[in-house]
């Protein structure tokens, strides 16, 4: 099965020409629900979400703290496995893969931007964008051109070797973009992506995002700002880890 | 005060930290105070009671190139005595003697001083009880039979009120007890002491022991070379200055020394030795660098646990750094702050050092436990203490301190070096600006390095020590101690007529070789690997004695034995050409002189030479007068002494007839070699001795295998392993602790950091590997510099190492790879953990 994912993934780019295919989702969500238990108190975080997102599409993920937007995020990014319910990736299912070939997957098909950012202290910006190649064994050169590749679309080329430390906010999400960038995923998976800049800053960082979608990427954003849900092209509202509305932007 | 108690409640609040804390600092504590006891009690207490610097111990030796030593005669004594106003206030004069104390069955052989009455008053004590003798008890001839007892003995005879007065059987004839010395007093050896003191006017009385029994008994007689002499200098003179003022004394000492004398003679002033009793100078270098050296290796120990302690103390300013920050901030003084970590860290040395001190008692009874009883056979009272005494206390103190400042400085001042702002918002995870560099370099990494790098120098040593102690278990000694029972008697113990007890000897060496289950039974008159050692000079007759009296001593010094015939098969030594010596000529004087050398004699002074047929004789022909003329009838195999090597080790045996002294060895060898074969001979032993004699001075009987295994050399080589292994382990045990602490508490900086690299894809095995490698350098980084280190150490070592290269590449190779083996196994497990972290909720912690 991982061997199927794999082989689709070699001419894989975040193709633009499928988005109004009407084939096989990229992703595919059925009756999906996490239970978590803790103290014997059941929390539904998510429960029973359908979801397709097709190739190239755009979407934010809205609704009020603690209704499950990072937790069906994990989910999308098989940082976490559902209690229940079927994740096709890809027409795959990958619900209750290993935590080997989840991390397989992890590295070749997800791009994660975090809310904090999340870049390695220690490494510098060239590092931190090179990191996920260098856990598929890409050789030097492939990684090179991919890293720099990626800072290039950011436009944090000149702040190569500079330690996440000596950057600014805004500065230190943009490599954090390239980074999710740089294996070329299938999907980036953003969790309040500007949820700790400023809004001169967050606006930057959506206009890369939104730069990025135009030039194909396929994206799930979580945020709770009105003004940035209207950048994607389809907005998804939760509620006590529910559904409760999917509409396109106008 | 308020520090102090402050310091308590943090110190409880933390169980666990403070007992590791305290197990850490007892063991590096514990360890520095048992060796400073060790070398307090036998290298730095002071043994003359009064103004040690003053006391001098003076020698003679002829003035040529090999400074043969001799003692001094009365008459010369006296001379000194009365002519040395200048440079001494006392002049003293002593006798080392060993005498039989008790009767028969319980008779035990005792070291005994033979002294002049003025040698209390120069060492400046007083008798613990009744008095000390007079000069007239003193005079030669006096033979007035009194005693007076150490304190030692004293106590071991009962410790009775009337115990001055009573009366001691010594050497078979009644001495009254007049008085008692001091607890602890020894005259100026640190570690041994005679039972008793005897007047110098007994000397006949007694007998010598370390003389020829048959020599001269009279003190009076001008050549009767018996006395070591002792002097207090002058209040105001040093030895140097007193060395500068010795020629008037010399040259009055070469003028009185009879016409016949073999050239001029020095008169050498020297720094009592604390550890032999010798008639010639002895250098107490060896022991006190020894002393240095294990202080050295302690202070290694002591260095490791408080690096490994500030690393916990580092970890634990981190988790309380904001409790710091918020002290600063309400305007708590840096000063204050450093202080009252300081108090904590000193509360902790403290503790520890008390656990340290309970230790290292315990450690030190052991120890004095193994020599009382390796010295149980011999003669000797041993007075080291490793009590711990004031000065023990105080220096442990100032270790403690000594921790604390190494230990919590440095985490200290880092802690409140703090920036407010950050902390205050604290973020856990690492610190904004770090680099890869500067994280391998952090002040907890250096100072695991350090830990192991000492950690490999200690295990290094401790290497070359087994090494050692292997080789010198594992040593050929050249003659079978497997399956022969000996059995030391001492006649002059008894003071039988020397015909008497030769008759005697041959008759229990007869009866012995009749015994069933006895293939042969011999006797010798110095046992090898024992305490003793008689030695003589001899030349080839073909030589001629030089006529300069500067000119070096020709022939070679030999190992001296009286034996037997059937000595040799009996102690298993091979004869490799011509013949034993004959039963006439072993029991009777008369007999033409004849003399067995071994093949390492042969080899030096009849070198191309068959030595069978040839001619010897003595560099100093005998006192006695009998012919200084021995023909060679046989040479035997090479046999060792002693298991340090630097000794003798060529040899002269002679029939007992020619060389007889009242301390003989009965060798009986059986048909078994089995120890416990052996020892069950025992009884059947000593019932057939008992028959020929009941008064037979038997010492002791015992397995040979049991006399090689009491080796004194042997012991010391195995205790320096001992010592040395047990710095190695604590050092391997702290640096595996420091390592594992180190690189678990890193895991948990770097929780988040693995969070985010699980995230990106990384195996499991990538973050094993992530954090191994970076163990794996570190522990690589640290070995290469404590190579450096250990072969550093081994050079300074190569002085007291037993036959092993300073450089030993099996000790170098075993210890590096021990210690690289347990460092990764610390790494292990705190990587291991890494793989676990579930990067879900490792991202969650903002
Ligand atoms: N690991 C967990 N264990 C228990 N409950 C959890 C866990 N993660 C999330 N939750 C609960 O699930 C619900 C949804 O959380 P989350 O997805 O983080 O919400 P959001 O991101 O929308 O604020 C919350 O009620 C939260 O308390
Ligand atoms: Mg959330």
């Amino acid at each position: 099965m991982q061997q199927m994912i794999t082989t689709s993934l070699t001419s894989n780019q975040p193709a633009q020409t499928s988005a109004t295919n009407g084939s096989t989702p990229l992703i595919r969500l059925t009756d999906l629900s996490k239970i978590f238990i803790t103290d014997e108190v059941e929390t539904h975080a998510v429960s029973g979400v359908h979801l397709d997102v097709r190739d190239g599409e755009y979407v934010s993920i809205a609704g009020p703290s603690g209704c499950g937007k990072t937790t069906l995020l994990s989910i999308l990014g098989l940082l976490d496995t559902p209690s229940e319910g079927s994740y096709e990736l890809k027409g795959t299912e990958v619900a209750n893969l290993s935590f080997a070939d989840r991390a397989r997957i992890r590295n070749r098909e997800i791009g994660f931007i975090f809310q904090s950012f999340n870049l390695i202290g220690d490494l510098t910006v060239y590092e931190n964008v090179e990191l996920p190649l260098t856990y598929r064994g890409s050789s030097a050169n492939e990684r090179k051109s991919a890293v720099m590749g990626a800072l290039e679309r950011v436009g944090m080329i000149h702040r190569a070797r500079h330690l996440p430390g000596q950057l600014s906010g805004g500065q230190q999400q943009r490599v954090a973009v390239a980074r999710a960038l740089a294996g070329k995923p299938a999907i980036l998976l953003a969790d309040e992506p500007t949820g700790n800049l400023d809004s001169r800053n967050g606006e930057a960082v959506m206009d890369l995002l939104k730069e990025l979608h135009g030039a194909g990427a396929t994206i799930c954003m979580v945020t709770h700002d009105e003004r940035f849900a209207r950048h994607a092209e389809r907005a998804v509202h939760l509620l006590d880890g529910q559904i409760v509305e999917d509409r396109l932007a106008a | 005060m308020n520090d102090f108690r402050f310091a308590l409640r943090q110190l409880r609040k933390s169980p666990g930290f403070t007992a590791l804390a305290i197990i850490t600092l007892a063991l590096g504590i514990g360890v520095n105070s048992a060796i400073f006891a060790l070398v307090n009690g036998v290298v730095l207490r002071p043994m003359v009671p009064l103004r040690p610097a003053e006391v001098v111990n003076i020698f003679t030796a002829r003035q040529n190139t090999n400074h043969d030593y001799r003692q001094f005669s009365h008459t010369e004594y006296r001379d000194l005595r009365e002519n040395g106003g200048d440079l001494f206030t006392h002049l003293a004069a002593l006798e080392f003697a060993v005498a039989g104390i008790g009767r028969d069955h319980e008779m035990r052989r005792s070291f005994a001083f033979l002294t002049s009455e003025n040698f209390f008053s120069l060492m400046g004590v007083q008798p613990l009880r009744g008095r000390f003798y007079t000069a007239e008890e003193c005079r030669p001839n006096a033979n007035v039979s009194v005693v007076v007892a150490s304190y030692a003995f004293w106590k071991r005879m009962g410790g009775r009120n009337d115990f001055v007065g009573s009366n001691l059987q010594i050497n078979g004839q009644p001495y009254t007890v007049i008085g008692i010395t001091p607890d602890g007093f020894s005259g100026v050896s640190a570690l041994v002491a005679p039972d008793i003191w005897l007047p110098l006017g007994v000397h006949s009385h007694l007998g010598s022991a370390f003389a020829d029994s048959e020599s001269l008994h009279d003190l009076a007689e001008p050549k009767n070379y018996a006395l070591n002499l002792t002097a207090r200098l002058r209040p105001g003179l040093t030895i140097e200055t007193a060395k500068a003022r010795v020629a008037p004394l010399t040259q009055r000492f070469n003028a009185i020394q009879p016409s016949n004398a073999e050239g001029a003679r020095d008169l050498q002033l020297h720094e009592p030795s604390r550890f032999s009793i010798s008639t010639s100078p002895e250098d107490d270098g060896p022991v006190t660098l020894i002393g240095t050296l294990l202080m050295g290796m302690a202070g290694a120990v002591l260095l490791i646990a408080s690096l490994n302690l500030a690393n916990m103390l580092l970890a634990r300013g981190t988790a309380r750094s904001k409790e710091i920050a918020l002290r600063l901030a309400v305007g708590a003084s840096r000063w204050r702050i450093v202080r009252q970590l300081l108090c904590e860290g000193l509360l902790l040395a403290i503790c520890g050092g008390l656990v340290g001190l309970v230790i290292s008692v315990w450690c030190n009874d052991l120890l004095l436990h193994s020599l009382a009883r390796l010295l149980g056979s011999t003669s000797f009272s041993f007075v080291v203490k490793l009590r711990p005494d004031l000065t023990v206390l105080g220096v442990t103190f100032l270790f403690c301190l000594i921790a604390t400042l190494l230990f919590s400085l440095g985490p200290a001042l880092k802690a409140t070096r703090a920036d407010l702002v950050s902390d205050l918002k604290q973020q856990i995870g690492e610190p904004a600006r770090i680099g890869r560099f500067n994280r391998f370099f952090a002040a907890r990494h250096i100072s695991v390095m350090a830990q192991i790098a000492l950690s490999f120098m200690l295990l290094f040593s401790a290497g070359l020590f087994f090494r050692g102690a292997l080789k010198a278990s594992g040593l050929n000694p050249g003659f079978v101690a497997a399956g022969d029972l000996v059995t030391e008697m001492d006649f002059s113990l008894i003071k039988k007529d020397p015909a008497e007890a030769r008759r005697l000897i041959f008759e229990a060496v007869r009866r012995a070789r009749d015994l069933p289950g006895v293939r042969t039974a011999a006797l010798g008159t110095m046992l090898p690997y024992g305490n003793f050692t008689n030695s003589r000079r001899i030349m080839s007759m073909r030589e001629t004695l030089p006529s300069d009296p500067k000119a070096p001593d020709p022939g070679a010094g030999a190992l001296f034995t009286a034996t037997t015939p059937g000595y040799f098969d009996a102690i298993g030594v091979k004869l490799l050409r011509g013949r034993d010596f004959t039963q006439a000529e072993a029991e009777t004087k008369n007999t033409p002189r004849v003399a067995i050398i071994d093949d390492e004699m042969a080899k030096k002074i009849f070198p191309n030479m068959e030595a069978v047929g040839q001619h010897i004789r003595y560099t100093q022909p005998p006192k006695d007068g009998s012919p200084n003329d021995l023909l060679v009838v046989g040479v035997v195999s090479g046999h060792r002494h002693d298991v340090q090597n630097d000794t003798l080790n060529r040899r002269l045996f002679v029939p007992l007839a020619q060389g007889y002294n009242g301390n003989v060895y009965l060798h009986v060898r059986l048909a078994t070699k089995d120890r416990r074969a052996v020892a069950a001979f025992i009884p059947t032993m000593r019932q057939t001795l008992r028959t020929i004699d009941p008064d037979l001075p038997i010492l002791s009987i015992e397995p040979f295998v049991d006399l090689t295994e009491k080796s004194v050399g042997l012991w010391i080589v195995r205790l320096g392993a001992l010592l040395f292994g047990v710095f190695g382990a604590i050092a391997l045990l702290l640096a595996v602790v420091g390592v594992y602490g180190v690189k678990a508490y890193a895991v948990a900086c770097r929780t988040r950091e693995i969070g985010i690299r699980m995230a990106l894809g990384a195996h499991r095995r990538d973050i094993f590997a992530l954090i191994m490698r970076q163990g794996a350098i570190q522990t690589a980084l640290a070995v290469t510099i404590g190579l450096l280190f250990s072969l550093a150490a081994g050079r300074v070592l190569a002085r007291i190492l037993y036959q092993v290269s300073p450089s030993d590449p099996f000790a170098l190779v075993i210890s590096g790879a021990l210690l690289t083996a347990a460092a990764m196994l610390a790494c292990f497990f705190p990587a291991r953990r890494a793989t676990h972290v579930e990067p879900l909720k490792a991202l969650r912690t903002e």
